[in-house]
């Protein structure tokens, strides 16, 4: 393997943890990871994206279902299972064993409904992965409930150490927000117009992951109470809202934080993931390996344009043959920097 | 703008579409090279060109077959070298054998497949470049039948005897039979000085 591409595997490897364990330490997860990120947290997404790479950081993973377990009632199920679809995330297997242990009290048909949309597969590999991608022994008795997705892990041991989330920290707003209104659509509308000047229906349901008919309805619905507003411009209506008035409401006198759409990021990420484990890609010589790494982000671009991240990206035909390479480091670096 | 291709260029190019066939798993492919690669490649003549003609394929049993159309597979293997090499979209294409009128379709020269030079480049592709014999064939051919400046140079660098020429315009003329064709063949052999083998046709 050529050492920019292996250092490359574990700097990447390194920054997506650190950018997780950033993440779900914001949310209230028990860890040492801190930052000032100015912005909201996409649960459902976070969930889906830590299904794939948590397989490489067990501590994490078993610090999510930890908090899970605390704040999993803020979760959306319709709309995990929407991005999950739309996105076409792998740790669907995961989700559904994730879910299977949330099926406690009066949280079980929510996530019982996750844990049965998939097919139970003919044998089972070990869940957890080393960085180097080898999978790691299990130790003790398989735990039931991942071992019912095809998944040996030990027995879960969750430490019961993480918080409820932290209404007013800026990157929660989607949590506050729900504990507020409720899981519906409503409160995912709120959110966007508060992170947004305006917005025509068909982008919040395009970007909050849901119907455009149920945010079109629901959008007339709310225009009467007066405090959603309305804006034509020739046939188009944008909605919109007074943002001041909203700050003080959820006691938020700073700034209000910035929207990220996380889904397709994410993805996209967790493709390249993907690609730069290939054990394949190691045997390749530089010229045919910069040509899979661009050939990837031919694929994953668009993602990367609809989370509006596609500007840290470089032209790759300014640089032909094994040149890309190192623009293809320095670019998926620059995303998580 | 497309990159130019010269040997190592045209090397680098063929070796990657090789790579990347091994890597879709894609059915073996063993390509006919004529035109100017195929000069570029076998020495015959220090130029640049932009694209690579295929003007036949080999079948399994080693058999010339056409190569209309190309398989799915390899356009969209060669579409990807295009990208990665900045080079022109259908830089790989069966342009001289691509319908009825084509090359291989009219009839190739006889006994090209014993002239042909291979090169392997992986499991899955190999390149055969036609012989400097079947390049007089075609250079004169596409000489007189476009009236192309470059294609009379690549005839001159060829070198032909008058036997060459003269057997390279009875064939051209098993391509083209008006009387029309034959007067150019004649007129274009003599300014290059071929007297012998424009009065013999």
């Amino acid at each position: 393997m050529n050492q920019p591409l292996k250092t490359f595997k574990e700097e990447y490897q390194n920054l997506l943890v650190n950018f997780l364990w950033r993440q779900w330490s914001a949310l209230g997860v028990a860890g040492q990871a801190s930052g000032k990120d100015v912005w909201i947290i996409d649960p459902e997404a976070l969930l889906l994206f830590t299904c794939t790479l948590g397989r490489g950081e067990p501590r994490l993973f078993d610090e999510m279902l930890d908090w899970l377990r605390e704040n999993g009632r803020f979760l959306n199920v319709m709309r995990l299972k929407r991005i999950l679809r739309m996105e076409k995330f792998a740790g669907e297997r995961t989700l559904a064993a994730v879910a299977a242990c949330l099926m406690k009290g009066t949280e079980t048909l929510k996530w019982k409904r996750l844990a049965e949309s998939v097919a139970q597969p003919p044998a089972a590999e070990n869940f957890f992965i080393s960085p180097d991608g080898k999978p790691l022994p299990v130790l003790g008795e398989p735990e039931p409930h991942f071992l019912r997705y095809g998944f040996k892990r030990g027995p879960l041991r969750l430490r019961g150490y993480s918080q409820k989330f932290r209404a007013t920290q800026p990157t929660n707003l989607a949590l506050q927000l729900r504990a507020l209104f409720g899981i519906n659509v409503r409160c995912e509308i709120v959110l966007y117009l508060l992170t947004h000047e305006a917005a025509h229906p068909s982008q919040i349901a395009r970007e909050a992951y849901y119907f455009e008919r149920a945010v079109q309805g629901t959008l007339v619905d709310m225009l009467q109470s007066g405090v959603v507003r309305l804006r034509s411009s020739g046939r188009e209506k944008h909605y919109w809202l007074l943002q001041k008035h909203w700050a003080e409401l959820l006691n938020r006198p700073e700034q209000l934080p910035q929207w990220v759409t996380w889904p397709p990021l994410f993805s996209a990420l967790e493709k390249i993931w993907f690609k730069v484990n290939e054990p394949r890609l190691e045997t390749l010589d530089p010229l045919l390996q910069s040509s899979e790494l661009r050939q990837l982000m031919v694929e994953v671009r668009p993602a990367f344009e609809r989370a509006r991240f596609d500007k840290i990206l470089t032209d790759d035909r300014n640089y032909l043959g094994e040149t890309y390479l190192p623009v293809f480091l320095a670019d998926v670096s620059k995303v998580l920097g | 703008m497309t990159l130019e291709l010269t040997k190592e260029a045209l090397e680098r190019a063929f070796k990657l579409l090789s790579g990347r066939l091994d890597l879709m798993q894609a059915e073996p492919v063993r390509l006919v090279i004529c035109g100017g690669s195929a000069l570029i490649a076998m020495g015959l003549r220090q130029r640049i060109t932009n694209d690579a003609d295929i003007i036949a394929v080999l079948d399994a049993t080693g058999e010339l077959a056409s190569p209309d159309p190309l398989p799915p597979f390899l356009l969209e293997a060669s579409a990807l070298v295009a990208r990665d090499l900045g080079l022109k979209e259908n830089w790989l294409n069966n342009e001289p054998s691509r319908n009825d009128g084509g090359l291989f379709q009219m009839g190739l020269p006889a006994g090209l497949a014993g002239r042909l030079t291979r090169q392997i480049f992986g499991p899955r592709m190999t390149i055969y470049f036609i012989g400097r014999l079947d390049q007089i064939h075609f250079k004169l051919y596409a000489a007189a039948d476009q009236r192309d400046d470059t294609h009379i140079a690549d005839l001159r660098a060829l070198k032909p005897t008058e036997a060459e020429l003269e057997a390279a315009a009875r064939w051209a003329m098993t391509h083209d039979v008006s009387e029309g064709f034959r007067m150019v063949l004649r007129e274009l052999l003599k300014q290059m000085g071929y007297e012998s083998a424009a009065k013999n046709i």
